[in-house]
């Protein structure tokens, strides 16, 4: 009778691993895409916090004489735009590239644009004088460090995700679980090095 | 977590203590503990006494007494020395002290004050030329 | 958004990108070590006085109040742009209490004639990015440019504490500098009623101390000779001294010492572990 039941005993035992390595695989991989979105959430609140500037930023430069118009109106349509992109989208950006792609072409436009704009303020210096322009000039440029500080770690946390989820044995089950284990989009430093699908010249 | 001394922080900080002791009537002792039951300072002096520091002719003894497991560390010298140093210097050595220790750099801190002591032997207390 | 607007959006934002921000965690530079003092100077850009004034007053403001502020000084962050390095710096010393993340920190960079003051999360609500700024601009600038540096600094971290504790009276002496000739006095009656307490405390105490020291019996003795086990020699040399009358010669000659914190130091926590966001201004002169 020795050798009946050695057979399941041995498959059992082989099965009882592999649940256990898968189990444990599965836990990183929940808490690393955990530790990504709480990144995104991070990421998010720098990027709202430099909405929230720039009402107040357009208010103070209209009120300066003569200030190009064009260049604080863009800045305000690149807020609206960046605005636009429902919060459902934005929460979903994790899961689908297309939308993430989009959110941070978004938000680099909105940067641009406000870049340009305090670029162009050097030709105002009594502008550049006043108090309230200074303070939010300072917040601006913080909250841009802020930004890049935060996408940083967001990258970072990604990555984290992303290595040992294509690693063994993770690879291998990660599709079974639907989208909730798909690579982590990154942000990119240079978004013009993607062949941008709609210039024309 | 603090981390423990091994073989090589032994011969270390023995090394530091020499080095300290050299030249001068000074003498500097590390008291490592595993269990303290009551407050540090208090245990310190009375290992001060245990070891008959206090026998030291010169009256300059110092002893480091670092607890890990507890994260207990005090630096007790004898009346002679802490006449010349005073209670600035002892806050001041416990606070460079807590600086290594916060990150469980053990032996670095250990040796950051013997040396510092050991200065103060060099500056107060060198031994005379029949040493 | 029209084509040409994504278009220029793209161009525009790759100078932007190039014009050193922190996306790339492009450059692999060597963080210093963490600052074992308070100010940190590389460079040898603060007089003697200075950096001995700075010390105490940013110590004393950390025993009072637990924020952590350090000034440090270099010459330059060579190829990497100036916020990467210092945010990535302050990170990584992580300056600042865990959980309070209270830790600030001044660079001054005399090659590069750069200054950054990098916030941590904690300190964002009251050193702001525009109190910063405002500190940066209005103080710490026009100093460096009149090329008084010692004022610029001292400016700087003054401004930053009241920034940060508006209460606090940077102009209160140190509590750890004492004057040390008035002192003597004081001292020395303090040493033998100190001495005289103590001596009594231990007679009254010593068959419980007996007790308790079997279980101290653990660890052991460092000398210049090595590491050597200590309780069975504590044992031994205690006992001898009762029987022969020893110990009570010990009292003679008594100590005197100190530790961290009044009774005991105690370096749980510490003043590391704090955690930085980028929060902060940057100014050159």
């Amino acid at each position: 009778m020795q050798g009946k039941y050695t057979p399941a005993i041995a498959i059992g035992a082989v099965v009882v691993i592999l649940l256990f390595l898968v189990g444990g695989t599965y836990n990183s991989l929940v808490s690393l895409s955990q530790a990504v979105d709480a990144q995104w959430g991070q990421v998010q609140n720098v990027y709202e916090r430099r909405a929230e500037l720039i009402p107040n930023l357009v208010a103070t430069v209209k009120g300066a004489a003569n200030f190009e118009s064009s260049t604080y109106e863009a800045v305000a349509q690149a807020r609206a735009s960046a605005g636009q992109i429902s919060p459902a989208v934005v929460q979903n950006a994790l899961s689908d590239p297309k939308a993430f792609a989009q959110y941070q072409q978004a938000q680099d436009a909105l940067g641009s644009a406000l870049t340009h704009l305090l670029a162009v303020s050097e030709n105002y210096p009594q502008l550049k004088a006043t108090q309230n322009f200074q303070t939010l000039q300072a917040q601006i440029e913080g909250s841009e460090n802020r930004i890049a500080f935060e996408r940083m770690k967001y990258n970072d946390a990604a990555r984290a995700f992303n290595t040992r989820r294509d690693s063994i044995p993770a690879v291998f089950f990660a599709g079974f679980f639907g989208s909730r284990f798909n690579e982590k989009p990154y942000f990119q430093s240079q978004p013009g090095s993607d062949k941008p699908p709609t210039v024309q010249f | 977590m603090a981390s423990k001394l091994g073989a090589a922080d032994h011969a270390r900080i023995a090394r530091a203590i020499a080095a300290a002791e050299n030249g001068t009537t000074g003498t500097i002792a590390v008291r490592i503990v595993n269990h303290p039951h009551l407050d540090s300072l208090e245990l310190a002096k009375r290992e001060f006494l245990a070891n008959r520091m206090h026998d030291h002719t010169a009256g300059n003894a110092a002893l480091v007494l670092v607890a890990p497991g507890a994260r207990q560390f005090a630096v007790v010298g004898d009346r002679a020395l802490h006449a010349r140093v005073g209670d600035a210097f002892w806050q001041q050595v416990t606070l460079e002290m807590r600086r290594y220790f916060a990150y469980g750099q053990l032996a670095d801190g250990i040796v950051h004050a013997i040396e510092r002591v050991g200065a103060q032997f060099h500056e107060h207390f060198a031994a005379g030329p029949s040493a | 958004m029209n084509q040409r607007a994504v278009c220029a959006a793209f161009a525009v934002a790759t100078l932007w990108a190039a014009a050193g921000s922190l996306t790339a965690r492009a450059a692999d530079f060597t963080v210093p070590p963490r600052p074992q003092t308070e100010v940190v100077d590389t460079a040898g850009a603060l007089s003697d006085a200075t950096r001995t004034a700075l010390e105490s007053e940013l110590e004393s403001f950390e025993s009072a109040t637990g924020n952590h502020l350090v000034v440090y000084i270099a010459q330059t962050t060579g190829n990497v742009p100036l916020e990467t390095w210092t945010a990535q710096t302050a990170q990584t010393w992580r300056v600042g209490q865990t959980g309070k993340d209270n830790g600030a920190v001044l660079f001054l960079f005399m090659k590069d004639h750069k200054v950054r003051i990098e916030v941590g999360y904690g300190l964002e609500g009251t050193l702001t990015d525009a109190t910063a700024n405002s500190i940066i601009q209005g103080t710490i600038l026009p100093k460096m440019r009149g090329g008084d540096t010692d004022a610029a600094v001292t400016g700087g971290v003054d401004g930053m504490i009241a920034a940060i504790d508006p209460s606090y009276k940077t102009a209160a002496p140190p509590p750890a500098a004492s004057d040390a000739s008035s002192d003597d006095d004081n001292a020395f009656g303090m040493f033998l009623f100190f001495g005289f307490v103590v001596l009594v405390a231990l007679w009254i105490v010593y068959s419980i101390v007996m007790s308790i020291y079997a279980r101290v019996r653990y660890g052991y003795l460092i000398k210049r000779e090595g590491a050597t086990a200590a309780a069975a020699d504590m044992h031994r040399s205690w006992l001898h001294g009762f029987v022969f009358g020893g110990t009570t010669s010990g009292f003679g000659s008594f100590f005197s010492g100190g530790s961290g914190d009044g009774g005991g130091g105690g370096f749980s926590g510490g003043s590391f572990g704090g955690s930085f966001g980028g929060g902060g201004a940057s100014g050159s002169w």
